[in-house]
């Protein structure tokens, strides 16, 4: 993949070269963890999934996401079902006929899409996180060559407005405690310090205003506005470039480290502490 | 925000003198700000009007005028402080100063401080180089081991000060002792202590009325949440609570802003590099 900005599918985003926000964490995991998932041989394994529900985390994720920011896109890709039990024969025979009508869409439960919708619904209700979601680039595939390393990176970021970047999010709970949480579990600050060095590399841009819009997956849907702190947004950076300047030590040496083995002990919150001995 | 809400005048007739007339909260934080950005600013206090208003305030108090207070006051160990030659300064200008008289024994290394206010008899205070050793002092290194003279010099000045004249000190301590404190260690109340009843002091004052102004609250509104008729009644406990609320409200104000100002004038980017469409083809 040659750097630049790309309108291509998640699953072609997903599977083109480059080290995204995923294959950072992974590599945060271990380098060998990154190396068997992402760069030795072996054939990569592709998720099927025959229908999507709200329990497909990531497929119904990536429905919500073109429901709400590619929503002309939506039923060109995606083909409601009825909830049908596969396992009688009548199921089976319901769900041949919803393969057959689909022509190549994915499929999802009717119960997911009702769910989708009133998401949706929130959000348009929503008097900062509506505004934040118009008039922008939708879902471009941004892919470009690290200057220190070299190396080829991706990021993908759901809304590029000129003036910011917003981050769609589904998620169990919105609160702020959780959120920030999810932030520092799931590498978030890092995808945005990538996006980041990305606009920095392809566009001459200096972005540094990155805002989470985050719906709940269970009613009331609660809709919540995050900006992130440019601070966090720093660290984010940090973490990317460091992580890659040590991958490609990884890459000329050939050498992918596993855990190191060390001396191990009970995490701090099991430890008592003089406070609670006294 | 309350623009009546009253502080301590500081005008060409008082004992700060000079071109600032402040009469209103609103004017000292605008005064405080505009000497934040200045370049006559003292490095301390660059960037931060919140602890110029309180200095100037604070020195006001004790008779000094703005520039004065902002390069004299300082707090050192938690304690307010002013330079010894300073204190010396606020309690000359007191109407009830009659003398000071200072003295160093260099063959016992001791020394004295008189001083006399009218009507009253003579304060001496004395400290010595065994003082010094006893309170672990004599070798504590940086000032003392250059300075020994001059350091027992202005320990027995701030004692004999601060006894003769506690009403024009008002709590300020001399910097060199100050320097000499240990810091206190801040320990999170257990959930058994008894909760603070003792009003909030002035610095938490001035903290709380520049955060109502963030959050736009009135202060008459957090007197109404705290249950009291006057801002100074705010007592210890309820003070941490009304201001993590203020801060929430501040900071949840701050980002709507924020947002707004990026919505204004939004939309899609200017991209240099063509998206390039491999779908369509």
């Amino acid at each position: 993949m040659k750097p630049g900005v790309y309108d291509i599918l998640i699953t072609d985003y997903h599977e083109g070269l480059g080290v995204s926000r995923s294959g950072i964490m992974e590599y945060k995991r271990s380098p060998l963890h990154y190396y068997h998932k992402y760069v030795s041989p072996h054939p990569k394994e592709r998720r099927e999934v025959d229908i999507i529900t709200v329990r497909n985390a990531m497929d119904f994720g990536n429905a919500f996401h073109t429901y709400v920011l590619e929503h002309d896109k939506y039923y060109k890709e995606y083909h409601v079902v009825p909830k049908m039990n596969r396992v009688t024969k009548k199921g089976k025979e319901e769900y041949k006929k919803a393969l057959e009508n689909a022509g190549g869409k994915y499929l999802i439960d009717a119960e997911a899409q009702k769910i989708i919708g009133e998401m949706a619904a929130q959000i348009d209700f929503h008097p900062e996180a509506s505004v934040l979601l118009k008039d922008a680039l939708y879902e471009k595939s941004l892919f470009w060559d690290d200057v220190d390393t070299g190396l080829l990176c991706k990021a993908r970021p759901d809304v590029w407005n000129k003036n910011f970047i917003v981050d769609l999010k589904t998620t169990a709970n919105a609160g702020k405690k959780e959120f920030s949480r999810a932030i520092h579990n799931f590498g978030y600050h890092i995808q945005c310090g990538m996006i980041h060095e990305a606009l920095k590399s392809l566009n001459k841009q200096e972005m540094t205003n990155f805002i989470f819009v985050v719906v709940e997956k269970d009613p009331p849907y609660a809709v919540v506005v995050y900006t992130l702190n440019e601070e966090d947004l720093l660290l984010g950076v940090e973490e990317f470039k460091s992580t890659l300047y040590d991958m490609k030590e990884n890459y000329e040496t050939g050498q992918w480290s596993s855990y190191q083995s060390s001396t191990i002990s009970l995490p701090g919150y099991a430890k008592k502490t003089e406070e609670d001995l006294t | 925000m309350n623009d009546e809400t009253n502080l301590t005048t500081i005008d060409s007739d008082g004992p700060s003198g000079g071109f600032m007339s402040v009469s209103t909260f609103d004017q000292a934080v605008k005064v405080s700000e505009m000497i934040s950005k200045s370049q006559f600013c003292p490095k301390q206090f660059y960037g931060k009007p919140g602890d110029i208003m309180i200095c100037i305030q604070m020195g006001q108090e004790v008779g000094l005028k703005p520039m004065q207070a902002l390069q004299n006051i300082a707090v050192i160990n938690g304690r307010p402080s002013v330079w010894g030659d300073a204190m010396m300064a606020i309690c000359r200008r007191s109407p009830d100063f009659e003398y000071i008289d200072e003295q160093l024994d260099s063959t016992t290394m001791t020394a004295v401080c008189k001083v006399k206010r009218k009507n009253e008899p003579e304060v001496v205070r004395e400290f010595s180089k065994k003082d010094a050793e006893s309170a672990g002092l004599w070798k504590k290194g940086g000032a003392w081991t250059l300075y020994p003279g001059r350091m027992l010099q202005m320990r027995a000045r701030g004692f004999a000060l601060r006894d003769a004249f506690t009403d024009a000190l008002r709590g300020i301590i001399s910097r060199e002792e100050a320097m000499d404190i240990k810091p206190e260690h801040v320990s999170r109340p257990s959930p058994t202590s008894t909760p603070a009843i003792e009003p909030i002091d002035s610095e938490q004052i001035a903290e709380m009325v520049v955060l109502a102004e963030r959050a736009e609250v009135s202060l008459e509104d957090i007197c109404k949440v705290a249950n009291v008729d006057d801002v100074h009644k705010i007592t210890s406990a309820s003070y941490n609570q009304l201001r993590s609320r203020l801060m929430k409200k501040a900071r949840d104000i701050e980002q709507k802003e924020k947002l707004k100002m990026l919505t204004e004038g939004s939309g899609v980017p200017d991209i240099i590099v063509e998206a390039v469409k491999v779908t369509d083809e």
